[in-house]
């Protein structure tokens, strides 16, 4: 064992190109699999940041018979005391107490489905970033029965800053109310659907007509440190055990779907990326092997066995293998992190993309974690293909090997 | 000529080498298309679940009524038109709707949705409702019932057979009110859509707006997507002059053109690094077929033969191959993607769940647009091409004495 140890050792030092070709593929192997996790990751980021900042904060609090089928009945019992609460707590950036129904919305001309928030403007404005998405007016100025809305539904119906709407919705009561509303602000978001679909009114505005007095459906809450969410999540789910309390991760479907998605995606391009790898080092050591059926020849003729020679490229292989990972370690640090800072702009990829306003810069995220299961997946699949090779160089037969050129 | 001739009997004298060769970008080709038809074609099946029950690829609607969607907006059939949408190939199927924002009550819930009234046959033809009854039955021409999706009846608590009933705005602001029993429940893919639309045959519809034989829009299905911007064009021209405005889905649903958008933008990325890989496969085939051929090199040089002669014969044995292996893989796994196409990979596991949750089939179909085998095959010929001008190199500098001794 200590001989093939040696001559492998030796062979590796003989043939430099052949070793730096393999141990480049393992060290790109890697880094390839690494910088699709970080970069996936990056871009999952990306997508909960801007959706947690307009529409989900870090976590929510509703009645647990609300969120089935947002009956106004349904309010948290003593908010305004959990509001209070949560204010005074260290961790927590900003807190808003929201009232939430869907209704109608019409102008003049047209009608559309809306979902209302009544919001405390002050305390919106530090949870939710629509307030800085403003385009037209302003966040609220303070005066009655103000309506602020996006400008994808502004148009759809046909309305300008300070023209009137009207809402029309369920009342505590659960007779149709209707209430006509000043615009006072118009904001674009990147969320068109989003931009489409909800309104903002004020929080006493929108009681008086749902007859709901101080009651609140919605406690959004913002947390100064996004990643003690789950932490928080936790804590506050025991501290309320009769109320709902969730996490973004728990309370939106589309973010959940379009993570599904990117997961989906992620799956199938790291396995073919690894599939990929495997056949480059197949072909690369199937030709080193078949190089070497001289020499492969000339040890068997002088007495060495074949399982030895299949045990000698292995053994080759692993060291190859075991020097590509390092290299490769190394390099996704230095690339990924220095990317991690800087962002890959994607805006030279897709001009729609800026048309949409939407971000083109991604952040990849490297995940130190995943350091070792991909290092032991690419270390699997070099060492995999060395079998074939190892396996095709025992059907020489050392006569015929010798007298090959 | 004679490189030519070279090259091809080069080939040919070493067949084991040519094999291995043609193999690594016969790989190549297929993991990149592989990837491809994957990604898009997740996609592609998004857009296409999403559109054929919504605006349609294509949507011919009066000019002006997506602004604002007013059923004010409407247009009477035209015996023209429907030729014109007839007549085009690139059209597999078209049905008209009336469609409008009610408020469904029933009991003591009211909920605002999408009111569309569909001519039973057509519609089928375009989304396919039939297929998403879950319970109940499809609506006929002659009925008077209703069809609602399957979370606005857990909402509404409606099973088929109770009656839920539609308020809202009519005709020129006529008041619209009406009751429906309850014929099927259709449960959708997307779940905005399942918890707010209802579909009325035609004439109730037009019945509960006053709108008279009046449509919104017709909405398109169309057999290629790279003809969708063409075949808008072309509309547009052959329907001048008629008040009508078309649009395609991507200005209709900016947000799901956004989703697509981002995404293809973000593969461009990771196409780059599969291509890395490929490129470091092929790089290394490459590598160590002129290592095992130094000896010959040598000879050939010390006999007389040119070094740029010798360069040339090389490379064009290397684009010989990967022209070979690129055709190879092409063909070999366009049935595979084909079968892929027409039986979507079901995923399982924690992949399903996630999609299933939310009610997209959770599968994987690959798209059969031949665009994409051809752009990859073009891509691995290309970066093959460029690694064998390394043989120019790598020849160049070739020691004869050396070379002879490898």
């Amino acid at each position: 064992m200590n001989m093939l140890f040696k001559i492998a050792w030796r062979n590796i030092w003989r043939n430099r190109t052949r070793s730096v070709v393999v141990i480049a593929s393992v060290a790109v192997g890697l880094f390839a699999g690494m910088f699709m996790m970080a970069f996936f990751q990056g871009a999952i980021n990306q997508e909960i940041q801007s959706t947690v900042e307009t529409q989900l904060s870090h976590i929510q609090f509703h009645n647990p018979a609300f969120i089935a089928d947002k009956d106004v009945n349904f309010t948290i019992g003593d908010g305004p005391a959990i509001i209070g609460r949560l204010k005074k707590d260290a961790g927590v950036k900003a807190v808003s107490g929201r009232l939430v129904t869907t209704g109608m919305i019409s102008s003049s001309s047209t009608a559309a489905g809306v979902e209302i928030h009544g919001v405390v403007a002050e305390d919106e404005k530090a949870v939710s970033t629509i307030s800085k998405d403003i385009i037209e007016g302003s966040y609220f100025t303070g005066k009655k029965n103000e309506i602020v809305i996006g400008e994808k539904l502004a148009i759809k119906l046909g309305v300008k800053l300070h023209n009137k709407i009207v809402l029309t919705f369920q009342s505590k009561t659960g007779d149709l109310t209707a209430g006509s509303f000043r615009i006072a602000g118009i904001f674009r978001s990147r969320n068109s659907a989003f931009d489409q679909t909800t309104v903002f009114t004020g929080f006493d505005d929108l009681a008086a007509l749902l007859g709901t007095g101080n009651g609140i459906h919605e406690i959004a809450v913002m947390l100064k440190d996004g990643q003690k969410t789950d932490a928080f999540d936790r804590t506050l789910k025991k501290e309320y055990p009769t109320l709902l309390v969730q996490s973004w991760t728990e309370l939106s479907p589309q973010m959940a779907l379009l993570t599904g998605i990117m997961d989906q995606m992620m799956y199938i391009i790291i396995g073919i990326i690894l599939l990929a790898l495997m056949f480059g080092i197949i072909n690369t050591m199937l030709m080193a092997v078949l190089e070497r059926q001289r020499e492969f020849g000339m040890l068997m003729a002088i007495g060495m066995n074949k399982p030895r020679v299949f045990f000698m490229i292995l053994l080759e292989s692993v060291m190859l293998t075991c020097a590509g990972i390092p290299v490769g370690i190394l390099f996704t640090i230095i690339t990924v992190g220095s990317l991690s800072r800087h962002g890959i702009d994607l805006s030279g990829f897709s001009q729609a993309l800026s048309q949409y306003g939407f971000s083109n810069i991604i952040y990849p995220a490297l995940q130190q974690s995943m350091f070792l299961p991909v290092s032991l997946m690419t270390a699997f699949t070099a060492v995999l293909s060395a079998i074939y090779p190892a396996i095709k160089a025992l059907r020489f037969k050392p006569a015929e090997a010798i007298h090959k050129i | 000529m004679m490189y030519l001739k070279l090259a091809w009997r080069n080939m040919w004298r070493s067949r084991r080498r040519t094999l291995i060769t043609v193999s690594s970008i016969f790989f190549a080709v297929i993991f990149a298309i592989l990837m491809r038809v994957a990604v898009i074609g997740i996609f592609e099946k998004l857009i296409a679940d999403t559109v054929s029950l919504s605006s349609g690829y294509i949507q011919v609607h009066h000019s002006g009524y997506w602004e604002n969607r007013s059923v004010d907006s409407t247009f009477e059939e035209s015996p023209k038109l429907t030729a014109i949408l007839n007549h085009q190939q690139e059209i597999t199927s078209w049905t008209p709707r009336l469609e409008s924002f009610a408020l469904a009550s029933s009991g003591d819930r009211t909920k605002g949705i999408l009111v569309s009234g569909i001519d039973p046959q057509k519609e089928n033809s375009v989304s396919h409702l039939s297929n998403k009854i879950i319970s109940g039955r499809y609506l006929s021409n002659g009925d008077k019932g209703i069809i609602i999706a399957e979370g606005l009846a857990a909402y509404l608590k409606l099973k088929v057979n109770d009656t839920v009933v539609l308020i809202g705005q009519g005709y020129e602001g006529n008041m619209a009110s009406g009751k429906y029993p309850v014929i099927g429940i259709a449960k959708l893919g997307i779940p905005e859509m399942n918890k707010g639309m209802a579909w009325l045959p035609m004439a109730s519809a037009q019945e509960l707006l006053s709108t008279g034989a009046r449509y919104t829009s017709l909405s398109l299905l169309i057999n290629d997507q790279n003809k969708l911007d063409d075949l808008k064009q072309s509309l547009i021209k052959q329907t001048k002059g008629a008040g009508y405005e078309i649009m395609t889905w991507k200005e209709m649903i900016p947000e799901l053109d956004q989703l697509f958008q981002a995404k293809m933008a973000q593969n461009v990325i990771m196409s780059g690094v599969l291509y890395l890989v490929i490129a470091f496969g092929i790089f290394g085939t490459i590598l160590m077929m002129l290592n095992e051929r130094l000896h010959e090199f040598g000879i050939l040089i010390a006999i007389g033969m040119k070094k740029g002669l010798l360069a040339g014969v090389v490379v064009i044995e290397m684009v010989l191959m990967s022209v070979v292996g690129v055709i190879l893989g092409m063909v070999c796994i366009y049935p595979v993607v084909l079968y892929y196409h027409e039986h979507p990979i079901k995923l399982t596991g924690d992949m399903g769940k996630s999609t299933e949750l939310y009610n997209i089939e959770p599968v994987i179909q690959m798209s059969n647009n031949l665009s994409n085998f051809i752009i990859q095959g073009y891509v691995v010929l290309m970066i093959a091409t460029v690694l064998s001008l390394y043989a120019i190199f790598k020849i160049h500098k070739i020691k004869v004495i050396d070379a002879i001794n490898s």
